[in-house]
């Protein structure tokens, strides 16, 4: 039963886009405006374009009610040459007017200022380890921990502070793990040698030690590959002007109820940016 | 903190709700009667591990997996613990939210005012938080655009607020701040506002708290708010010349739900007041004047309704009369004077509001009382950390440090409920107020605590639950931040010979 036209996708991510050849698949997870499409082991999101690309994400231009339609988890996706569709509720994605993007954070060696985080004011109060966490404390011991092992070089000390963020906070991507993507993206922005070794060695610990959707993103980050707000986040940071940056760290705030303050602490650590909810957690 | 009480938990498997959803739901799970403490999260190793800290961990949720949703509570009693579990269900069924991120965030968020406006076409008026550094470049566009501004952002100079203030009166708009910490528009609450009933009160005030303050003790008086309009602390600053304020005069007066008008501010500069009491001259309807520690003879001479605290402005503004302090209030102070050594001869206020700071400074010192009250929202404490309101840590720091103070005779405090502030304030507190007061014991001491709860029954943190709180930490509680700088200085002048 497919008898709506299709809607056109507006963008594929580089990094997704050879999953569309698989011929079927089946619904993950369903939002008003997202659907999680489960493909081969991985995971694909259809979701609204004007809030940013994703590294796993099929861009739309204003999304259908996805859960008033009833599509349910389990669901099965067909995917072809033209598209994707969705027979349980008739509908149809079409891919052939899609732009590709790639997702791929290239380094971009600028210099990275943590002071330019001040205007900002404590970020980490906006993550999931701010003071209404309930283990805020225990959260920004683990981040001070992440952050001297970097400072010392250490990886395998790095990878063991990750692991206690690793599927810790709140929300369907816990607060740690947007943490870790926005750490690792920071290294690979800065051209850090630990960049990849690192993002490798969480994707590898958080397997089945978070949520599905959580790993996605870290296994994105493992390849190099992170979503639009963050890239645009760092570009700001180390090439661009003090205006670019308030901008991109507003449209990174607006994600999720602490997912985006998560992945600017993240960020700001790896710069080496103190915050002071740490300072408070260690002292 | 291990949750005290019956701890119950259900699973919902492979269930993905978007973040917002989630930590909404979990704040109204907390607000529910009968709940001690909940939690709402992916049950993945690390928050199987929080849950078993916080004592919420049972078999149930021990045996979920990480892409289960974890509903834990840790309940009274049964019929609590199994309403809470319905409500969960429900909200859930309910829940889904736009999850653009495959599960987070909503579908589409503006990032420019030009692309907010777009969305919501109908929109008049703009809520700007920005740093200070951009935020007069974003009201300017907003009030070029034909928008009230509503300015929280601080930090913004002197010299743009005249500018920006200047635009607005030109185009009949208003300009709510810079610094501008509250506002309730046509009954919608912008910053830190609390949930109160609509009536006949219009506030204009200088003063965020002062401004929550009063409208919440006109709402437990049973009137109503039809519209309250900050203006910013500098507004009646001479440089600025109280624009604002004459410009939402004249809107209230030019309202018909507006009958009674209320000026919540610190006095203003004398060219200022001398503009400001002309205007309220020229209007009819009648006016309620709280310019604290000002001159009551020039707000009657204007024909207004001069108010020494905000309590009195309330009263005035209702229909009330004050009818001073509650004989109950009189004898908890005497008693707790009868406790405090001679020695002990200071009131330590500790405040999270600054105009609630201002207005105790001021009944304290008219008392002749022995006080420091210090205003933890001011910029100097909240450089690189959230406000008070917001994050009670701080004060918590200097709570548990008034204990070991040995002229420190009674700890002052508000608390401020409503839009924006912690989701439990006097339950954040109550442990280090009882560190406090086991310190003074220590020490061979007895440390009075007084406060008043800025709020009402209808916002979110429940005025009941949070005084019930605070006398379950052995605090007399207070009806208004007024009565309780008066009942601390009570007890420091009743302490024992």
């Amino acid at each position: 039963m497919v008898s709506s036209p299709p809607i056109p996708a507006t963008s594929v991510s580089d990094a997704v886009a050879p999953l569309l050849v698989a011929p079927h698949g089946a619904v993950h997870s369903v939002f008003t405006r997202a659907v999680n499409l489960a493909l081969d082991g991985r995971l694909l999101t259809l979701a609204d374009e004007r809030a940013g690309r994703l590294p796993n994400g099929v861009g739309l231009e204003d999304p259908p009610d996805f859960r008033a339609l009833g599509l349910r988890a389990g669901d099965r996706a067909d995917l072809g040459p033209e598209g994707i569709r969705l027979p349980s509720v008739g509908l149809a994605i079409g891919l052939s007017g899609a732009r590709p993007w790639n997702p791929k954070l290239a380094s971009l060696r600028g210099r990275a200022d943590p002071a330019r985080f001040r205007p900002f004011g404590d970020l980490g109060s906006g993550s999931g380890f701010g003071p209404r966490a309930a283990d805020s404390w225990r959260g920004w011991h683990a981040i001070d921990a992440l952050r001297c092992a970097l400072r010392a070089g250490d990886l395998a000390a790095m990878l063991g502070a990750a692991a206690t963020l690793i599927g810790r906070g709140p929300g369907l991507t816990p607060s740690g793990d947007d943490l870790l993507v926005g750490f690792s993206a920071a290294l690979t922005a800065t051209g850090h040698p630990l960049a990849r070794p690192f993002a490798r060695g969480v994707a590898e610990r958080a397997r089945g030690a978070t949520t599905d959707v959580a790993w996605a993103y870290l296994d994105h980050a493992a390849r190099g590959e992170y979503a639009e707000h963050v890239h645009a986040v760092l570009r700001a940071l180390l090439v661009g002007s003090d205006g670019d940056l308030a901008i991109a760290v507003g449209r990174a705030l607006a994600w999720g109820a602490t997912s985006g303050a998560d992945a600017l602490t993240g960020i700001a650590v790896a710069i080496g940016w103190v915050n002071g909810a740490m300072l408070e957690a260690v002292a | 903190m291990i949750a005290e009480g019956l701890v119950r938990s259900r699973v919902f498997a492979n269930s993905y709700r978007d973040s917002v959803e989630l930590m909404r739901i979990a704040a109204e799970l907390e607000g529910r009667g009968g709940i001690n403490r909940a939690g709402l999260v992916m049950a993945t190793p690390a928050n199987q591990g929080v849950l078993r800290e916080a004592g919420l961990l049972d078999a149930t949720a021990a045996a979920a997996g990480p892409n289960d949703l974890v509903v834990a509570v840790a309940a009274a009693d049964e019929d609590a613990a199994d309403g809470a579990m319905e409500r969960a269900a429900a909200l859930l069924q309910g829940a889904g939210g736009d999850g653009a991120r495959g599960g987070e965030s909503h579908a589409f968020v503006p990032t420019t005012l030009g692309e907010a406006v777009g969305e919501l076409p109908g929109a008049n008026v703009c809520l700007i938080s920005t740093p200070g550094t951009y935020a007069t470049a974003e009201a300017l566009k907003a009030l070029k655009r034909g928008l009230h501004v509503f300015l929280f952002s601080d930090n913004v100079p002197l010299e743009d607020e005249i500018e920006l203030k200047a635009l607005a009166v030109r185009k009949g708009l208003l300009l709510m701040g810079p610094d501008c910490g509250t506002a309730i528009l046509d009954g919608v609450p912008l910053g830190f506002a609390n949930a109160v009933r609509r009536g006949s009160v219009g506030l204009i005030g200088a003063s965020g708290t002062g401004m929550q303050q009063v409208s919440c003790l006109i709402d437990r008086a049973g009137g109503g708010i039809s519209q309250a309009i900050g203006v910013g602390g500098r507004d009646l600053d001479e440089r600025v010349g109280g624009v604002m304020m004459l410009a939402a005069l004249a809107r209230l007066e030019a309202d018909p739900a507006t009958k009674v008008i209320v000026l919540i501010s610190k006095p203003p500069a004398a060219s200022v007041a001398v503009h400001v009491l002309d205007a309220i001259r020229s209007i009819r309807t009648p006016v309620v004047v709280n310019f604290l520690g000002g001159d009551p003879a020039a707000v009657r001479a204007a024909g207004a309704t001069p108010a020494a605290t905000f309590e009195e402005a309330a009263l005035a503004a209702s229909g009330g009369r004050a009818a001073g302090l509650d004989p109950a209030l009189v004898q908890a102070a005497r008693a707790e004077g009868a406790r405090v050594a001679p020695t002990q001869d200071a009131v330590r206020g500790l405040f999270s509001g600054g105009s609630l700071a201002g207005e105790a400074k001021l009944l304290l010192k008219a008392a002749h009382a022995s006080f420091t009250v210090i205003d933890l929202g001011d910029d100097e404490y909240t450089v690189g950390r959230p406000h008070p309101m917001i994050d009670p840590r701080l004060r918590s720091e200097h709570i548990v440090a008034t204990g070991d103070d040995p002229a420190a005779a009674v700890l002052l405090l508000d608390i401020v409920l409503g839009t924006a502030s912690h989701p439990d304030p006097a339950g954040a507190l109550t442990p280090a107020i009882a560190e406090a007061r086991a310190r003074a014991a220590a020490a061979g001491r007895h440390l009075a605590v007084v406060a008043s709860v800025c709020g009402t029954a209808a916002d979110a943190q429940g005025l009941e639950r949070q005084e019930a709180e605070l006398r379950d930490a052995g605090a007399i509680v207070a009806p208004s931040n007024a009565q309780a700088a008066a009942v601390a200085a009570l007890i420091v002048a009743g302490r024992r010979a």
